[in-house]
C-alpha cells in the first residue's frame, strides 16, 4: 500500500516535470532555442518562466482550497469555481478597480496589486460563509452546488451591470478580470503571488489534523479533540485566501478546484489528507502546465482561451461522479 | 462508596443555544455517575436522550447549572482532554472521501496523536485491538458508505473504544445490529464496565437487553430524572410506563 | 417613367440569370437611362444612379464577388414610384427626421450641416462634438441603444424616416426582422468593409444621397482627397521608413491591425514599415504577448494603446511593455489628444470622414522633420507621458 503510493507520487512528480518543460518550451507560438537561454532572452524569462511558475501556483492554489471546501462542506463535487467563490472574488476585484481608479489607488503599482488582492480574498471570504450559511438549510450535495452556479450568475450579472456604468479606461481593465488568464502575471507580480501562496499552503500544515477530523462531521470530529468551529474558520480563511489569491492575479479559473481533488482521490484510494494535500499540489500544478501547453499549442499561432481547456477537463469529471455516487 | 463520581450533573439545564434564545430540552438535572457503572437510559422518544448524552461529551451547551468530568467543570476542560475521557458514539451515518472502516476506527486514536496525526505503533496496536473486539476484522479496509447498517455500527463502537476512554456514551447503539449482535455489544459493554472499571451510559429502546445487562437504569421523562439500581426496575412506576410493563 | 423601371426589373433579372458571378456594377452600365454617379471611384462597396427624381444606391456587401445585396431607392413624387420590387427598400426624399446609429454617422450629417435632422443616436458616450452633446441634453436626439441592443419599442415610437446602421450589407440579416416588418427603411452603411482611408471617407457621399446633398458631399471629399494624396506623396519622398507596431493586450489577446486593413494603410501611407505589412487580414489578427514581443521588441513606435494616456497607466497594465524599445525611447503614441469624459477620442468621431488629418498626424509623428511642410498641428494624436 504504502509502496505503492510512492511509486505513485514518483510518477506525478516526473509528470510534473515534464509538464513544466512542455509549458516552458511549447507554451507559445515562438521557437525557444536551448542555446539562448542566457538570461536576456525576454520571451523565455519575462513571458515563458512567469506563466509557467504561474500555472503551477494557480493549480496548487486552486486545487488545496478546492480540497478544503470539499472535506468543509462534505461535498465532493464542491470547488470554488462551482461554489461562486471565484466570482465573488472577480466581482470583488470589478468593484475595487472602479472605487480604487475613483481614488487614484493605481498610481503606486504595489499598493494597486495589493488592494486588488485583498478585495478578491475579501470576495472570496464572503461567498464561501454566505455559501456556508446556505449549507446548514439544505442537505442535498446537488442543490448546493445549483445554489452555488446560481450566486456565481449573480456576481456576473453585477459585474455586467457595474460594466455598464463605468467609463472606458476601468472598464476596460477589469474585462481582463472576467476571463480566465494564466498569462498576465510578471516576474515582478510572483513576488507578491508566490510569498502569499507558500505561506497560506504551509498554514494549512497545522491544520492537516482537523481535516481529517472534519471527514467525519461535525460531531465526531469534536468527540476527537478538534475543536470544529475554529478549525472550519481558519481552514476557510485558508480556502479564501488561496482561491482570492489566484483570482487576483488569473482571474477566474474553470473546474482546477473541482477536478483535482476528485482526481487525487481516484489515483490514492485514501482518506489521509496530507497525501492528499500533497497529490493535490502535484496534480494540480500539472493539469494547469498540460492546460497552458494544449491552449498554446493545439492550433498554432492562436491561443485558447485556458478556461476553456479546464473545463474540458473538469466538467466531465463532476457528471461522471454525479453518475458513479448514487448517495445523494 | 469509596469511588469518586466521574460524572456530576448540577441542577443542569440542557439544549440547544440559537442565536437568540436558547431552548433548554431537559431541566434541574441532578445525577451522579461512578466508574464501573453501566446504565441504560430509558425514555419515550423525543424525551431528551441524545440531548443528554450530546451534552455529557461538550457537544451540546450547558444552559444552567454544571456538569462536572472527574470534578472539573465540563466547561474548563480542553477538547482535547474531554477527547481522552469521553466517547461517543452517535446515530448518524458518516462516510465518502474514501473513508474506510479502519479509518474511522484509528480516528479514535487521534488524541493520542501529534498535530500530523501520526500513528505510532502502539497507537497501531490499540486500533488493531478496537477492531478485533469489536468483531469487524475482515471488513476493516471497507468503505464506510459501502459498509451494511450494522457493520457500521460496529465500526463507530470500535472507534469509541479505540478511544481509550474511561467513559462512554453511546446512542442507540442497538438499533441497526441482528439479534445475536446485540447481546454480543451488551456482553462486551458489561464486560468493559466490570473489568475496565469504565462508566458506561446506553440509551435503547431494547428494555429486555438493559435488564438483562445493565447496573443502572435511568428513567427520563416528563422532565423527570431517575437514576435507579436494576433490582428496583421491575417495581419502578416510570419503567413500567415507558414500556417495562410489557416485559 | 413606369417604362424605365420596368426596363431596369427586366435588366436585373437578365443579369441575375446570366452574371450571377460578375460584378453588379455593371448593371449600372448597362442602364442608359440612369446616370451612375462616376465621382465615385475609392470606395467599393456601393455606387449610386440617378435619374431625374429618383436615386439608386446599391449596396455589395458580398464580400468575395461584389454582388448586389441591398438596394436603395429615393423619389420625391409617389408617382414616380410604381410597381417597385420588394426587394428595393424606397425612402422618400429629403429625409427630415433621422436615426443615426453611430457616432460617426452623426458627425457625417453633422458636416453636411444638417445636424437639426438628425432625431436619434445609438449612445451619446462615443460622442465629443459639442453640438451633438447639446442636442442630446435638450433631448432633441435621443439615444437609442444604451444597452446592448436596440430599443425597439423607442425606434418605432420616434417613428424616423431613415435609420442608418452598420452591418454586412444584407437587410435580412442585418436589421431585426421586427423592425423590418414596421417598414421604417434601414440604410446599412458598409464603410467599415473599405479597405483603403480613402475608400471610407467617401462614404459621406452615401449618406449625402439620401439627403439631398450630393454637391455638398463631393466637394468634402474633394478636398480631403486632394490633402490625402499630397500628404502621401510628401512622405513617399522621405527616406526612412520607421518601424510601428498597434495596439495593447486584452486578456490573452494582443489585436493587431492585419496587413491589409485600415490602419496599416495609413501607416504605409505615412511612410512606415509597420511590422504587420505583410499579413492578409483586413481585420484584427489576435497574437499572444510573446509573439508581438518576438516582432516589435525593437519597433522604434508603438501607436494607438486602447485610451490610455500616460505611460504608468500602461505599465498598470503589464509591467513588461516597459521591455519595448519604442516605450523605451518615449514613442508611444495615441489618439487621446481630444477625449470625452468617457474616454472616448474624436478620432473615432471624424478621423473617417478626415483620414488626411490622420495621415497628418501620422506624418508629424514618424517624420517631424516634415512639420515645415505639413502646417498644421497634431489633430487626434498626442505622446504618452
Amino acid at each position: 500500500m504504502e509502496k505503492n503510493n510512492t511509486i505513485k507520487f514518483l510518477i506525478l512528480i516526473c509528470l510534473l516535470i515534464v509538464a513544466c518543460l512542455l509549458s516552458l518550451f511549447f507554451g507559445g507560438s515562438e521557437r525557444i532555442n536551448l542555446s539562448e537561454l542566457s538570461s536576456n532572452n525576454f520571451i523565455f524569462w519575462h513571458i515563458r518562466f512567469p506563466k509557467t511558475i504561474t500555472a503551477i501556483i494557480a493549480g496548487c492554489t486552486l486545487s488545496v482550497s478546492g480540497l478544503i471546501l470539499q472535506i468543509i462542506f462534505r461535498n465532493p463535487l464542491a470547488g470554488p469555481f462551482v461554489l461562486g467563490i471565484s466570482s465573488g472574488a472577480s466581482l470583488m476585484v470589478a468593484i475595487s478597480i472602479l472605487a480604487g481608479s475613483a481614488l487614484h489607488l493605481f498610481s503606486v503599482f504595489f499598493i494597486g496589486k495589493a488592494f486588488i488582492v485583498l478585495s478578491a480574498i475579501t470576495g472570496s471570504l464572503l461567498i464561501t460563509f454566505l455559501i456556508l450559511g446556505i449549507s446548514k438549510k439544505v442537505n442535498s450535495n446537488v442543490v448546493l452546488l445549483l445554489i452555488g452556479l446560481m450566486l456565481s450568475q449573480i456576481c456576473g450579472a453585477v459585474q455586467t451591470a457595474l460594466e455598464y456604468f463605468s467609463d472606458a479606461n476601468s472598464l476596460k481593465s477589469f474585462v481582463i478580470w472576467g476571463m480566465g488568464s494564466l498569462a498576465n502575471t510578471t516576474n515582478f507580480d510572483l513576488l507578491i503571488y508566490l510569498p502569499i501562496a507558500l505561506i497560506s499552503l504551509l498554514a494549512l500544515l497545522f491544520f492537516v489534523k482537523p481535516l481529517n477530523a472534519l471527514l467525519l462531521g461535525e460531531n465526531y470530529a469534536q468527540n476527537v479533540g478538534i475543536n470544529f468551529k475554529s478549525s472550519r474558520f481558519y481552514l476557510i480563511l485558508i480556502s479564501s485566501v488561496l482561491t482570492g489569491l489566484t483570482t487576483a492575479f488569473c482571474g477566474p479559473i474553470a473546474f482546477i478546484g473541482t477536478a483535482v481533488p476528485i482526481l487525487s482521490r481516484m489515483v490514492f484510494k485514501s482518506s489521509k489528507q496530507h497525501l492528499h494535500v500533497t497529490s493535490c499540489l502535484l496534480i494540480g500544478s500539472i493539469i494547469l502546465l498540460l492546460s497552458d501547453a494544449i491552449a498554446n499549442s493545439a492550433i498554432s499561432n492562436i491561443s485558447l482561451p485556458i478556461n476553456m481547456i479546464t473545463t474540458f477537463i473538469g466538467a466531465p469529471l463532476v457528471i461522471y461522479l454525479m453518475f458513479k455516487n448514487k448517495t445523494w | 462508596m469509596d469511588k469518586k463520581e466521574c460524572i456530576v450533573l448540577k441542577d443542569a439545564a440542557l439544549g440547544y443555544k440559537k442565536p437568540n434564545a436558547a431552548i433548554s430540552i431537559l431541566k434541574n438535572i441532578n445525577l451522579a455517575f461512578y466508574p464501573g457503572d453501566f446504565v441504560g437510559v430509558v425514555g419515550l422518544n423525543g424525551v431528551g436522550k441524545s440531548t443528554l448524552l450530546k451534552s455529557l461529551c461538550g457537544l451540546l451547551p450547558v444552559l444552567e447549572g454544571n456538569i462536572l468530568i472527574d470534578q472539573q467543570p465540563i466547561n474548563d476542560l480542553l477538547l482535547n482532554e474531554l477527547a481522552k475521557k469521553i466517547a461517543i458514539v452517535l446515530t448518524e451515518k458518516i462516510g465518502g472521501f474514501n473513508l474506510t472502516a479502519y479509518d474511522a476506527v484509528a480516528a479514535g486514536q487521534m488524541p493520542y496523536t501529534n498535530s500530523f496525526n501520526r500513528l505510532k505503533k502502539e497507537n497501531l496496536a490499540i486500533i488493531d485491538l478496537a477492531i478485533k473486539t469489536c468483531g469487524i476484522t475482515q471488513h476493516q479496509h471497507k468503505l464506510l458508505n459501502e459498509l451494511s447498517d450494522g457493520l457500521f455500527q460496529k465500526t463507530i463502537i470500535a472507534k469509541a473504544l479505540a478511544q481509550q476512554t474511561p467513559i462512554m456514551l453511546l446512542d442507540e447503539p442497538s438499533a441497526f445490529l441482528d439479534y445475536a449482535s446485540k447481546h454480543d455489544l451488551f456482553i462486551l459493554l458489561k464486560k468493559l464496565a466490570e473489568e475496565e472499571n469504565k462508566c458506561i451510559l446506553v440509551s435503547s429502546h431494547d428494555l429486555d437487553l438493559l435488564l438483562k445487562y445493565c447496573s443502572k437504569l435511568l428513567l427520563i421523562s416528563q422532565n423527570s430524572f431517575e437514576l435507579i439500581s436494576i433490582s428496583e426496575a421491575k417495581n419502578n412506576k416510570t419503567f413500567i410506563e415507558i414500556g417495562g410493563g410489557f416485559i | 417613367m413606369r417604362f424605365n423601371f420596368l426596363k431596369y426589373i427586366f435588366a436585373a433579372s437578365f443579369l441575375f440569370l446570366y452574371g450571377c458571378d460578375q460584378q453588379t456594377e455593371k448593371v449600372i452600365d448597362q442602364l442608359p437611362v440612369l446616370q451612375k454617379d462616376t465621382s465615385i471611384k475609392h470606395a467599393k462597396r456601393f455606387a449610386i444612379s440617378y435619374n431625374k427624381g429618383v436615386t439608386f444606391i446599391y449596396l455589395f456587401g458580398n464580400k468575395d464577388n461584389f454582388d448586389t445585396t441591398a438596394i436603395y431607392l429615393i423619389y420625391k413624387n409617389d408617382a414616380d414610384i410604381k410597381n417597385i420590387s420588394n426587394s428595393i427598400t424606397v425612402i422618400k426624399s429629403p429625409c427630415k427626421k433621422i436615426a443615426a446609429l453611430s457616432s460617426i454617422y452623426v458627425n457625417m450629417f453633422s458636416e453636411l450641416g444638417l445636424i437639426e435632422k438628425v432625431a436619434a443616436i445609438d449612445n451619446v458616450d462615443y460622442v465629443n462634438n459639442k453640438e451633438i452633446l447639446s442636442r442630446c441634453e435638450t433631448k432633441k436626439i435621443i439615444e437609442l441603444s444604451r444597452g446592448i441592443e436596440l430599443d425597439l419599442e423607442q425606434t418605432i415610437a420616434l417613428n424616423p424616416d431613415i435609420i442608418f446602421t452598420f452591418g454586412m450589407g444584407d437587410p435580412k440579416k442585418d436589421v431585426n426582422p421586427k423592425l423590418l416588418q414596421t417598414k421604417i427603411p434601414v440604410a446599412i452603411s458598409l464603410d467599415h468593409k473599405e479597405e483603403t482611408p480613402l475608400a471610407r471617407a467617401e462614404w459621406i457621399k452615401f449618406f449625402a444621397a439620401f439627403v439631398d446633398k450630393k454637391e455638398m458631399a463631393d466637394s468634402i471629399f474633394k478636398v480631403v482627397e486632394k490633402n490625402y494624396n499630397e500628404l502621401k506623396a510628401i512622405a513617399e519622398r522621405t527616406e526612412a521608413r520607421p518601424s510601428v507596431f498597434n495596439d495593447i493586450k486584452y486578456s490573452d489577446s494582443w489585436y493587431m491591425p492585419g496587413g491589409k486593413s485600415y490602419v496599416a494603410q495609413l501607416l504605409h501611407d505615412a511612410g512606415t514599415n509597420y511590422l504587420w505589412k505583410d499579413d492578409e487580414n483586413y481585420g484584427s489578427i489576435p497574437l499572444s504577448f510573446e509573439q508581438v514581443y518576438a516582432k516589435a521588441k525593437e519597433a522604434e513606435f508603438w501607436l494607438n494603446v486602447s485610451t490610455l494616456k500616460t505611460k504608468k497607466d500602461l505599465l498598470s497594465f503589464d509591467s513588461r511593455y516597459a521591455e519595448f524599445t519604442a516605450f523605451k525611447k518615449g514613442n508611444v503614441f495615441n489618439n487621446t489628444k481630444h477625449t470625452n469624459v468617457h474616454g472616448y477620442s474624436t478620432y473615432w468621431e471624424t478621423g473617417m470622414i478626415y483620414p488626411d488629418r490622420i495621415l497628418s498626424d501620422l506624418i508629424l509623428i514618424f517624420h517631424p522633420e516634415l512639420k515645415s511642410q505639413i502646417k498644421n498641428e497634431m489633430y487626434y494624436y498626442e505622446q504618452l507621458k
